[in-house]
């Protein structure tokens, strides 16, 4: 509203013609930013020239994403060489994946429980390598693709998968990892914590595989087992 | 008692026709919640089948509270048109009872939808917004009882202890820990992990303090914002029962957003360090890990003497 950018204005020690250059912008800024979606605008540097116009020189602008349906020029615009291209392909996947720095990767349903994951990788001596949310209701597939993403990084030498089945069932999730873990031949070792719904038929299902794969009960269990399995921190 | 939703609590479905309405729907009225039909535009009079019984399906909200004096309603609505089905509730709670619970399941509403639906809401006092994207509010009864969501609800049994959390699959990990000590649960509720929601920490841990049922709190929030330093602080002030809580995101990296809208580590704010000593400093009883919930919780008990 106009009272606010005056006040901003007169906060920042403007008047006269560069106060109002200063409100006329904010003004547009505001507009631009409901009309747009954005979650995000920043002008840096912003100057005021000799005769009291106020600029521009540089802006960065974030749009909120989840409001893309009803922007259909956002793709066009889109410089995808500014986003981490594995990044892009987990979310075409409906995973969401973050890489980071560590050796072990992670396999989570549930943004809340994916950062604990990682959080309690590191608190018994690991560092994990990914963010990953499977989501509420992954499927065998989905599953698969999580697995194929994690191992893209090379880094990688270990793998914790932590479900807490709600939706999701524990005896899908098994079937899951025990077809991932075949198709992609997976050579690093992989510790399984499943809780929740279907828990027995999970286990017994991991139980069953030839497979190399290390059950856990609790998410502190299975952070050390990966941990240890790996030959400690990085 | 137990907060806001009690456990025969009469609830309508917004969005019973579609595909995750209708499957959530069912397992709703298999855990015993007293579903008494559902809302979908242009669907009114037909009814829907859920566990082998028909429920009856308004075109309007006003329609279905006013026939069925409904106490709650919850979301499955797509994002483009959630913030418009939380409006439509929030009216009709308010205009045909004066009161009314909504919880909205919904991942991935614009902000500036939430910015508007949360404003409205907001002038409504009687009415309560619970969510976006969050898994919902559950009060367990002695058999069944009000689950409002998508939670699995048999890991859930009624006890004393309030949940309140950002993350979903953190909650059901937080009620584990309180069954792993023999401790069932009064309410649960997830917030959700949107920048703009409804009930935030502060409103759940008054509204806990206030409740007999309730004898310990458990409090689980994530990286982003300062939700969780405002009702550390608020606690500290206003809250005699005993508090135990989690942050997650302490290895997040700062400007990634990590699944949630809500968490992201902005200029170096949000942090779960901060948020870990705001809870500290307000002798909130933290766990480092979410599996040593349940330890510490026993602990906090033991020191108020309910153990």
């Amino acid at each position: 509203m106009g009272f606010q950018n005056r006040d901003l204005g007169l906060a920042l020690g403007l008047s006269g013609k560069a106060l109002k250059s200063f409100m006329k912008m904010l003004t547009k800024m505001y507009t631009m930013f409901v009309a747009n979606d954005c979650a995000m605008v920043e002008i840096n540097p912003l100057v005021k020239t000799g005769d009291d116009e106020i600029v521009a020189l540089d802006s960065k602008v974030s749009f909120d994403e989840n409001a893309e349906f009803r922007h259909k020029d956002w793709n066009e615009m889109r410089d995808l060489s500014e986003e981490e291209e594995v990044e892009i392909r987990a979310k075409e996947s409906g995973l969401s994946y973050v890489k980071l720095d560590g050796n072990i990767g992670c396999l989570v349903n549930g943004a809340g429980l994916a950062m604990a994951t990682m959080d309690v990788i590191k608190l018994y001596g690991g560092e994990p390598a990914n963010f990953l949310d499977v989501g509420g209701g992954a499927n065998e597939e989905q599953v698969k693709t999580a697995f194929s993403i994690i191992l893209e990084d090379p880094n990688v030498k270990g793998i914790l998968v932590n479900i807490f089945g709600g939706i999701m069932r524990c005896d899908i999730i098994a079937r899951g990892v025990i077809a991932a873990t075949e198709a992609l031949s997976l050579e690093v070792p992989l510790v399984v914590r499943l809780a929740g719904t279907n828990v027995d038929e999970g286990k017994a299902i991991l139980a069953e595989s030839t497979l190399n794969i290390h059950p856990a009960d609790d998410l502190a269990e299975g952070a050390q087992k990966i941990v240890a399995l790996i030959g400690g921190g990085v | 008692m137990a907060i806001w939703i009690e456990e025969n609590a009469k609830v309508l479905v917004q969005g019973i026709t579609g595909k995750q309405g209708m499957f959530h729907a069912d397992k709703m009225v298999e855990y015993g919640t007293n579903i008494v039909g559902g809302c979908t535009p242009g669907k009114g009079g037909q009814t829907v089948e859920l566990q082998g019984k028909q429920f009856p399906v308004w075109n309007s909200m006003t329609e279905a509270i006013t026939t069925t004096g409904a106490d709650a309603s919850v979301i499955y609505v797509p994002p483009p048109f959630a913030a418009e089905a939380i409006m439509e509730a929030a009216d009709a709670f308010d205009s045909v009872k004066g009161e009314g619970v909504i919880v909205c399941i919904t991942e991935g509403i614009p902000t500036l939808d939430m910015v508007k639906a949360v404003a409205y809401v907001y002038n409504r006092p009687g009415v309560r917004l619970i969510g976006p994207n969050c898994p919902g509010i559950i009060t367990p009864g002695e058999s069944g009882g009000a689950k409002i969501g998508i939670m699995p609800g048999h890991i859930h049994a009624k006890g004393r202890i309030g949940i309140v959390s950002k993350s979903g699959t953190l909650t059901y990990e937080a009620v584990a820990q309180t069954m792993s000590i023999g401790e069932g649960q009064s309410t649960c509720v997830g917030i959700g992990g949107d920048p703009v929601n409804g009930t935030g920490f502060i409103e759940c841990l008054a509204a806990f303090e206030a409740d007999s049922q309730t004898e310990a709190i458990v409090m689980i929030g994530e990286i982003g914002g300062t939700a969780e330093e405002e009702a550390a602080a608020w606690a500290a002030d206003n809250v005699t029962k005993p508090i135990v809580g989690f942050v997650a995101g302490a290895t997040a990296p700062p400007g990634k957003r990590m699944g949630h809208a809500g968490a992201i580590i902005s200029g170096g704010k949000g942090t779960a360090e901060e948020k870990f000593a705001a809870f500290e400093a307000a002798g909130i009883a933290c766990a480092k890990d979410p599996s040593e919930l349940g330890s510490v919780l026993l602990e906090s008990l033991k020191k108020a003497g309910l153990r």
